[in-house]
């Protein structure tokens, strides 16, 4: 059962290790929160789709079965534009266009296909929660980096003083593809070393 | 049979899924709905009340299709009106709340609401030192980027996107004020053609203007549009003429980028007024026949050039 958990946070890392959700990975990451926002946004999902595609796989029907997976991911992820929307005005109008998105995230429709409907329940949620946090933590380092070079600072914090000249590039796409190769390709090397 | 079963059971899963996240998603909604017209009521208010200064409340007013707020001081005095527009950015659209004052005409300050612009590029349109240039500027002002106001360096789009929805804007509101396109127009004419209740617009040698009639039906006189070249920018007049082409009847300027308190009195009516009852024969020299306004001889004489303009087109129609 722990290796499930463990799983996600390194050796099957949807980031680093599956590439999957490569999207929201590169388009959100400009700063540490948001990477970590869009994280917890899509480690919910990743729980309540993978719950429910679980608790109904004996119920759905083969053929209808990807319909079905997505419509009980969406309703999951307008839940969360809804809540977000709500009560965290702030993230939301940084994350707003990209939340929706995380309905069609291959991670989700991924694991729901590929585990969830395999798999107990409980082994589902513990799949869940470790790809989540794997997903998150991926993000978070990604948006980390960036917004160290892009900003100077990290979690909205200034490290870097006046002298430091922020590298604009940094949180522009071409950035997000610079940071994602270079850490990549160091990932590679440990995980193979 | 068993294929006709499982097809049942494809649609009387697929529905019920479907209702069941219909059913969840209503709930939420409701829950949540009046918290999010909360934050976005509670965003629009200080939107409003931050590019209105002095306004402690606001009311909604609704001119010709267009959403107006009027700022509301401690004594309900409007010291302001507020409209909420989008322009055209370079990364999407940039939403701006933005203070007018339409007493005095010129603009009280503008908000950058939401943008999609490049960080550290376009994104600079939120830099304070760039929304304070619109401070005081005049409604004619034509807000272009790098004569009127200060770009941003490799942001010119961005810039000028703020520029254009805040140009765009004082015309939209003007004509509202004046209860649409046409009737800005015939209000226009009224003014420099006392007693017009009708009017066509005509071309003749060139020259588009408008002919005005009274109650009768008579021609009531001729009013010819003419531009300037002000201290600030191009100026737009509307000149009207007597039917017999004898007289000035009256003058008003359409647009204006003088500068406020000093080229603006050209907008003014005492300055207007000293053209009324001019013959067409006038030599119409500043300073002689018109008096200038002190500090502002660039903007009174571009306004009596302009004068001169359409008196010389007015005699050509004969």
């Amino acid at each position: 059962m722990f290796k499930e958990f463990i799983k996600g946070l390194w050796e099957e890392n949807p980031v680093w290790r599956l590439l999957l959700g490569m999207c929201p990975a590169l388009a959100v990451t400009t700063t540490a929160i948001n990477g970590m926002a869009m994280g917890l946004a899509t480690t919910f999902v990743l729980i309540g789709g993978g719950v429910v595609n679980s608790l109904l796989k004996n119920i759905i029907p083969q053929k209808v079965r990807i319909p079905c997976y997505i419509v009980v991911i969406s309703t999951f992820v307008t839940i969360v534009d809804m809540v977000l929307g709500a009560y965290f005005p702030e993230i939301h109008s940084v994350l707003g266009l990209f939340i929706p998105l995380i309905v069609v995230n291959c991670l989700i429709l991924g694991r729901s296909e590929a585990f969830a409907t395999h798999n107990p329940i409980h082994l589902a949620i513990i799949d869940a929660i470790g790809m989540g946090v794997g997903f998150t933590w991926g993000l978070t380092l990604l948006g980390g980096i960036r917004e160290f070079f892009g900003f100077g600072s990290i979690f909205q914090l200034q490290i870097l003083g006046d002298w430091f000249t922020p590298w604009v590039v940094m949180i522009l796409p071409a950035g997000a593809f610079l940071t994602m190769g270079v850490v990549l390709g160091v990932f590679n090397n440990i995980s193979e070393g | 049979m068993a294929k006709q079963d499982s097809k049942v059971a494809m649609i009387i899963v697929l529905t019920v899924i479907a209702i069941a996240s219909a059913t969840v998603l209503s709930l939420v909604h409701s829950v949540t709905q009046p918290q999010i017209e909360a934050v976005s009521e509670e965003r629009r208010e200080e939107a409003i009340l931050g590019v209105l200064p002095g306004a402690v409340d606001y009311s909604e007013i609704e001119k010709d299709g267009l959403t107006l707020y009027e700022g509301l001081d401690e004594d309900g005095n409007v010291v302001g009106t507020a409209i909420e527009r989008d322009g055209s950015g370079y990364g999407g659209p940039v939403g701006l709340m933005i203070g007018l004052d339409l007493d005095n005409n010129k603009v009280l300050s503008v908000r950058i609401l939401e943008h999609e612009e490049t960080p550290g590029l376009g994104a600079r349109i939120e830099e304070g030192w760039f929304i304070e240039q619109f401070k005081e500027k005049p409604f004619g002002d034509e807000f272009l980027i790098d004569e009127d106001l200060e770009g941003i360096a490799g942001a010119t789009l961005s810039a000028q996107a703020v520029g254009a929805a805040v140009s765009d804007s004082i015309d939209r509101i003007e004509i509202a004020l004046a209860g649409g396109m046409e009737e800005y127009i015939a209000g226009l004419i009224q003014e420099v053609l006392p007693g017009t209740e009708e009017h066509e617009t005509v071309t003749k040698d060139g020259i588009e203007l408008h002919k005005g009639y009274d109650a009768a039906g008579d021609l009531a006189g001729y009013v010819i549009p003419v531009q300037g070249d002000g201290y600030g920018g191009v100026m737009e007049l509307k000149v009207g003429i007597d039917p017999n082409l004898e007289e000035i009847l009256g003058v008003t300027v359409v647009d204006h980028s003088e500068t406020a308190g000093i080229g603006d009195v050209i907008a003014e009516a005492d300055f207007q007024e000293q053209f009324i009852g001019k013959s067409l024969t006038d030599q119409f020299v500043l300073d002689e026949d018109i008096d200038g306004a002190a500090g502002a001889t660039v903007s009174s004489e571009a306004f009596v050039e302009a004068v001169r303009d359409a008196v010389e087109k007015a005699k050509g129609l004969n």
